[in-house]
């Protein structure tokens, strides 16, 4: 019954979703190998040839210390540019026709149909509907998220698939340096990454309740998410500096993969990343079964989360915003480079008021009712003192 | 079905207290109370939108959040919120059909026909008293034995209204399904309903059978000399009006000895006026409070 009802509910849409998911992967595939061979058709032609005759200096294959090494015929650079790697080479400068900005958008769509698959039944009040079936709340998440979640995930592996395959079967194996194996391992890695953007959004989507408040926290999740990779980078740099002393320790790994170009998660990251979503989800139907609808207008949907989700929102916006601006950096910084004239006050000062900002931000937005109540008795009491 | 000591509670403020009646097979009860009362509140946690503080609402003797699948039984429509605006008749159709496994498809056709409703309609686009004879139509095809109508027959034109009471009493009479009914329309209420429940003071305060309450009450207009009302009057009425000396009281339990004593006093006006739900309804809650929510 359940099944039927979502079919009819969601189904045209879902379909929808899953087209484009499928069509993100394979026009990325199908671009990928359009470019490769205009690539290779460009290298062939005698506008290049001419061209890497009269100036060979800026052919550069790599360097001997200062020195440049340059590529010695055409058919080397030919060979060195089409060649696909699964990262640029620091001494190799060639077009990688993997580059795609698609990445983005499918995790982003990715997101926005985990929070919107919940968030917008509460809103239109279908979840009135749902909660009066014969099922318990359990049920209805269970089945609405295979429901949702079968099909989308059959595409993202369908989608991954092709696109590799379009790539694998377009462009000559000889210039396919990334073994097969572990482009294959590479989508796995990308799937987990895409489960556990979708398990997130869902998350959002059973937690958040307000049409106004909540679809603004989702688009500054996706604005702060955007620049996640410089929040990575800056917290493996100041974790760097205050426990070794230096901030060039990198990671031996990936940690965050969304494109199948051979880059692979250690398999522990990976159970790490599925084990996360498979806890996101868990608690997004803990939720679930805990939301009385008489709160399905406010901020989140389950009043008794509300302090800690005040403090986790207010500290984290607080800690992420601060180690994108770099501010914690400072403090070594100052150290490292002759000139860097920051105080130690000047920098606490900007955390401080970056923090009272959050906290600030945050208590409007988790206690808008408890807010408005206490600005009404003190209107009131006001007016009764005149 | 049973509801136990069902509480509920919003932002820390009780809303319905250890409330307590139950509903038989076949019997059309009604919720009366004020504004703010507390019963839509009642229907959306009898339903299941709202989950419970305290107590335990049960079908059969078994508790609907332990069997949620005894929740086929329960038919509601929520009057303010609900989902029905997005779509066609048609599509609503085909969500009731899925969700109501006794749904009676023939008789939901037969119904939209006999009543002039295009399936191709959307609910939108309906007029609120179609969109009340929708409801009840859904209701009555959904064949689950308890139907929860809130506000039924608010905002329709006494055709519609009449439409809709018809289409009711049609549907019930033939099966043995239960509706309890809440609504301000106590006149249309009152040649409906076998019972009222009357919601005061966040609970249940009173469960009367209609047929008792005519045999057993009665509604007096009293006039007596002195412009004081009375302590015999006073320990054995709930006044509904009164104008100067003209006193006008309902008796709840109204005896032959009780007939006497008042006629003890002399009164100047001894006249017995018809009983109704609405007298009811005002002597039991003209003192309380207004409430918001």
């Amino acid at each position: 019954m359940l099944s039927n009802l979502f079919k009819e509910r969601y189904g045209k849409l879902l379909i929808g979703f899953c087209f484009v998911v499928l069509f993100m992967y394979i026009s990325a595939g199908w671009q990928s190998q359009k470019a490769w061979h205009q690539q290779e058709r460009y290298l062939a032609s005698e506008e290049f040839i001419k061209d890497f005759n009269e100036n060979r200096e800026y052919y550069v294959k790599s360097y001997n210390g200062e020195t440049p090494v340059y590529f010695d015929s055409t058919a080397e650079y030919r060979d060195a540019a089409l060649t696909i790697n699964k990262e640029y080479s620091d001494e190799i400068y060639y077009n990688h026709p993997y580059m795609t900005t698609m990445n983005q958008f499918v995790i982003v769509f990715l997101f926005l149909i985990g929070f919107l698959s919940f968030f917008v039944d509460g809103r239109t009040h279908f979840n009135r509907f749902l909660f009066a079936l014969p099922f318990s709340r359990k049920q209805v998440f269970g089945k609405k998220l295979l429901f949702i979640g079968l099909p989308l995930t059959a595409c993202l592996v369908l989608g991954l698939l092709g696109h590799i395959l379009i790539e694998y079967a377009m462009i000559p194996a000889r210039y396919l340096a990334v073994p097969l194996q572990d482009v294959l391992l590479s989508a796995l890695s990308t799937l987990a990454t895409n489960l556990l953007v979708f398990a997130t959004g869902l998350l959002l989507g059973v937690l958040l309740g307000n049409l106004f408040t909540g679809v603004l926290s989702v688009f500054f999740t996706i604005s702060l998410g955007s620049m996640g990779y410089s929040f990575f980078q800056c917290t493996r740099e100041f974790f760097s500096f205050v426990f070794l002393g230096h901030g060039d320790f990198l990671l031996p790994f990936q940690t965050w993969i969304d494109w199948p170009q051979g880059y692979v998660y250690p398999w522990w990251l990976l159970l790490l990343y599925l084990g996360l979503s498979g806890l996101l989800i868990l608690a997004a139907e803990k939720v679930f079964s805990k939301i009385s609808l008489e709160n399905d207008g406010d901020y989140l949907t389950i009043p008794k989360l509300r302090a800690p989700v005040y403090w986790l929102l207010s500290l984290g916006t607080w800690f992420y915003l601060s180690m994108i601006s770099y501010y914690p950096l400072e403090i070594f910084y100052r150290d490292l480079y002759e000139g860097y004239d920051v105080s130690l006050w000047n920098i606490a000062l900007r955390l401080g008021l970056l923090l009272v900002a959050c906290l600030f931000i945050s208590l409007l937005l988790v206690y808008p009712k408890a807010l408005m109540n206490w600005w009404y008795k003190r209107k009131n009491k006001q007016v009764s003192n005149i | 079905m049973k509801i136990e000591h069902v509480t509920k509670k919003m932002e820390q403020t009780t809303i319905i207290e250890n409330v307590n009646f139950s509903l038989e097979k076949g019997e059309i009860v009604g919720l009366i109370g004020r504004n703010g009362s507390g019963k839509t509140t009642l229907f959306r946690t009898i339903a299941g939108h709202y989950l419970l503080d305290d107590g335990e609402i049960s079908i059969d003797n078994q508790r609907l959040d332990q069997y949620p699948q005894l929740k086929e039984q329960l038919f509601y429509i929520d009057e303010k919120e609900n989902f029905l605006s997005a779509y066609s008749l048609k599509k609503l159709n085909q969500f009731y059909r899925l969700a109501y496994p006794n749904f009676d498809q023939n008789l939901y056709l037969e119904l939209m026909q006999s009543h002039g409703l295009p399936l191709t309609l959307s609910y939108r686009r309906m007029s609120k008293g179609m969109q009340g004879l929708y409801k009840m139509i859904l209701a009555i095809a959904s064949n689950a034995t308890f139907l929860l109508l809130d506000e039924p027959f608010d905002g329709l034109d006494v055709i519609v209204r009449k439409k809709v009471i018809g289409l009711l009493l049609e549907s019930l009479s033939e099966s043995n399904r239960t509706a309890l009914i809440a609504s301000h329309n106590l006149n249309e209420l009152e040649h409906i309903i076998d019972r009222a429940l009357l919601i005061k003071g966040k609970t249940i305060e009173g469960d009367y059978r209609l047929e008792t309450i005519r045999e057993q009450s009665r509604k007096l207009q009293l006039v007596f000399r002195s412009k004081q009302i009375p302590p015999l009057i006073k320990q054995h009425s709930k006044l509904i009006q009164k104008q100067g000396r003209v006193l006008t009281a309902l008796f709840d339990n109204y005896t032959e000895e009780l007939a006497a004593e008042i006629q003890q006093l002399d009164p100047l006006v001894f006249e017995e006026l018809p009983l109704t739900l609405e007298d009811l309804f005002e002597a039991n809650l003209r003192q309380e409070a207004l409430v918001e929510g």
